[in-house]
């Protein structure tokens, strides 16, 4: 009788320490992962800077003429560089710096790349599109060129 | 005995080495999250003179505006009407409207800069170099416009016309040409000037505004938008 009575004792003892264990191990795992998140939560995560938004406003002012580089308020360091955009398809494309005028036309996918020359010092730079049909679209970026290294 | 040993031994296998696990896994765990958060503290402090978190990889880029706030740490730029924030450091170089280094004291409300450096992940400015530049000295006051020329009159050496423009034909436009004048084709090839500048003649110009007056304006540049005239074979 006594011996039965350690038996169940010590049976359930295994049990209710098994369980438990067992419950203990599965809480501790299901936590590991939470752990991990909070390690890799970054304090330091690259928010997207608000010249990004700018730019797109910038360069999507109007929907018919689209600049993709440079993008508005690029600092150069090389007095040439070309002005690459969208455009309807065979437009004509006219830039003016400050100085000095350029020519250029969208291809058949409206796509257009012009080389131009820039001033020295920031750039206000307009670009115009006209189509077939002679109607015109504006838009302007600011560029700087300079040589100053920063 | 036996069995309270047997227990004893149980309890030793199925709890101790548990809580061991636990704390030294939550204990290693715990020391990386500072160690890695102090490294990186570290990084972003060494890196940059301010406080503010800096992104370097990004490209550099220059603003202009007119100062409305200033401060030692500091300055607020008006950019068409949309401010923007500049911070300042000791490696900033101030430059004078008349190209000459300058200091930051000599920077005041209301006057227009142009601010060159990089853009920090907040969104403001990790400033390198601050020139005093006037408006008047970066405004691009040409124009482009399409239109057609319907009044051609000789003004001394160079030819004045006036340009209806398509966009707005109840405006017109007096334009002034000179020796300096471009006449080209929209391929860029070169044009006489008495083939373009004709009554009827759509073009596009590129004018300025006279300086002398505001009602004339200066032609840099006659583009025709249409074919040159090919010459005629006599029969």
């Amino acid at each position: 009788m006594f011996k039965e009575l350690i038996l169940a004792i010590i049976i359930g003892a295994i049990l209710g320490l098994g369980i438990t264990g067992g419950y203990m191990t599965m809480q501790h795992k299901s936590e590991t992962p939470k752990e991990k998140t909070v390690i890799t939560e970054p304090t330091l995560i690259p928010t997207i800077p608000d010249s990004n938004s700018n730019t797109k406003e910038t360069t999507k002012s109007s929907e018919e003429i689209t600049i993709t580089s440079p993008e508005p308020d690029s600092l150069l360091s090389s007095e040439k560089t070309s002005i690459i955009g969208i455009s309807p398809k065979n437009n004509n494309i006219i830039i003016v710096t400050p100085t000095n005028s350029f020519i250029g036309k969208s291809d058949d996918k409206g796509n257009f790349q012009i080389p131009i020359t820039l001033d020295s010092g920031l750039n206000l730079i307009k670009i115009t599109s006209i189509d077939q049909e002679n109607n015109q679209k504006d838009v302007s970026i600011n560029i700087t060129y300079s040589t100053a290294k920063i | 005995m036996f069995f309270i040993i047997n227990f004893l031994l149980v309890l030793n296998l199925f709890q101790q080495p548990a809580l061991a696990i636990n704390s030294t896994a939550s204990a290693s765990v715990d020391e990386k999250v500072e160690s890695l958060t102090d490294r990186l503290k570290q990084i972003v402090k060494g890196d940059t003179p301010t406080p503010s978190p800096v992104s370097k990889t990004n490209t550099p880029k220059s603003f202009f505006g007119s100062i409305i706030q200033i401060s030692d740490t500091q300055i607020t730029l008006n950019i068409q009407n949309q401010s923007k924030t500049l911070k300042l450091n000791e490696k900033i170089t101030y430059i004078d409207a008349k190209r000459q280094k300058s200091k930051l004291s000599n920077f005041k409300v209301g006057q227009t800069i142009l601010a060159m450096g990089y853009i920090n992940d907040d969104g403001s400015i990790d400033c390198r170099r601050i020139i005093a530049t006037e408006s008047k000295s970066v405004e691009n006051n040409t124009q482009v416009i399409t239109g057609k020329i319907v009044d051609v009159s000789q003004s001394q050496t160079s030819p004045i016309f006036v340009l209806i423009p398509f966009q707005n034909k109840n405006g017109q436009y007096q334009i002034k040409t000179d020796a300096k004048t471009e006449t080209v084709d929209i391929s860029q090839k070169k044009l006489k000037s008495t083939d373009v500048i004709v009554n009827s003649k759509k073009v596009i110009v590129i004018i300025k505004p006279e300086t002398q007056s505001s009602q004339t304006f200066y032609a840099s540049k006659i583009i025709s938008l249409e074919s040159a005239p090919t010459p005629t074979s006599k029969p």
